[in-house]
């Protein structure tokens, strides 16, 4: 069965049955950009629960049934995920002065690289941890048009609409991605081969 | 970023219509550099499809599966109140326009003619009569004093005759009969007269 028919047997019918399905279908790859983007279980838990939330009360009003459905959540789920990076950077910036306290500027009271997203590489493998270590490091609309492509499978125009950017935009931020991610894994290869 | 730098990545993801395709081929086989960068790319692409889906807790989803519920119990509820809330305003019109019927057809009782009069307007009191007898019976000639307020003269009128038929008759409740004449007697002697005219 489709998603458009799973769609309209939990909107028309009730059918809870019909929701999970969809919730199976979806939900990790969903998760998956969220938690990719964020780099944090419990924000990622907090924007997901976020975004279904939205997805449930808001589907008789604002969804069309003409379009498809995991689109519309993934724009929720992306702009959500969006809201809460641009928070973050407008905390940074309030305190990115220098603080005569400890002495010391914005980039010294940065966290060490290797400790962002630490508790979480535990419970992932290693090479996907590593891989997100790296994506973490690509600026913004890099790393959305790299999860949503790799982890959604999206086409370009739809990630094009998503972000609202032209098809060209999207591609040309896949292909500064995909280099900036091959200068991180050739500085990886290297300090690996400098330890040996 | 020019089209050239872009068709790689469209060539990469499968995202050309296939003339496209196959003129970029083309240049693949003429170009080396052009096949160095796809082949970089290629790789790091590759790479990037070994990260593998991350589950979201058992408890979330449970919780969003209570949600999906809830929405549905609560969509019922609002349902029954909104038929609740239109059946009792529906009840209470009916009650209303009932009343309403009622107290007019009350009102259009023949026999109560004193209601009538005082409720129809005075200058078409009646119809059939002629001019003259409207002007004569039921003109209201109303003037304004020094102060500003309107007076009408019969209904000043009837008002003063009426204030004063009201005193007469509480002063007459007022009297009591004669038990003792000589009593009365006594009255004029007692008279005492103040003041002068």
């Amino acid at each position: 069965m489709q998603d458009k028919e799973l769609v309209h047997l939990f909107r028309k019918k009730d059918d809870q049955l019909a929701f999970r399905e969809l919730m199976n279908r979806h939900q990790a790859k969903v998760y998956s950009y969220i938690f990719s983007m964020i780099q944090n279980r419990e924000v990622a838990n907090d924007i997901f629960q976020e975004t279904f939330t939205k997805v449930i009360t808001k589907m008789d009003d604002t969804y069309n049934e003409q379009g498809k459905w995991i689109a519309w959540v993934m724009r929720i789920a992306h702009n959500a995920t969006i809201d809460h990076i641009r928070k973050q950077k407008r905390f940074v910036d309030v305190t990115s002065s220098y603080d005569e306290e400890s002495k010391t500027d914005f980039y010294e009271r940065l966290p060490d690289e290797d400790s962002i997203g630490q508790h979480e590489k535990l419970e992932l493998d290693e090479s996907t941890s590593s891989l997100l270590k790296h994506i973490s490091k690509l600026p913004e609309e890099q790393r959305t048009v790299v999860m949503l492509r790799h982890y959604y499978e999206m086409p370009f125009k739809e990630i094009a609409e998503l972000t609202d950017v032209s098809i060209n935009t999207a591609l040309g931020r896949m292909r500064y991605a995909l280099i900036n991610l091959r200068k991180m894994f050739d500085e990886e290869h290297e300090k690996e081969s400098n330890n040996l | 970023m020019n089209k050239k730098d872009i068709r790689s990545i469209a060539y990469l993801y499968d995202e050309m219509d296939p003339s496209e395709k196959l003129e970029f081929e083309r240049d693949l086989q003429k170009d080396n550099n052009l096949l160095i960068e796809v082949e970089t790319l290629r790789n790091v692409s590759e790479k990037l499809g070994k990260i593998k889906a991350v589950d979201p807790p058992k408890e979330l989803i449970d919780s969003i599966h209570v949600l999906a519920d809830n929405r549905n119990g609560s969509e019922k509820q609002s349902y029954w109140r909104t038929t609740l809330y239109a059946t009792a305003a529906l009840v209470l019109i009916g009650m209303t326009s009932g009343i309403l019927l009622l107290d007019n057809v009350e009102n259009q009782l023949p026999g109560d003619s004193n209601e009538a009069s005082i409720n129809s307007p005075i200058l078409f009191e009646n119809p059939t009569s002629t001019s003259s007898n409207i002007n004569n019976k039921n003109k209201v000639s109303p003037w304004v004093d020094n102060n500003e307020v309107i007076h009408f003269n019969d209904r000043q009128q009837a008002a003063e005759n009426a204030a004063s038929d009201s005193i007469f008759r509480s002063s007459f409740q007022k009297l009591t009969p004669v038990t003792d004449p000589a009593e009365t007697r006594s009255y004029p002697r007692n008279l005492h007269l103040t003041g002068n005219r």
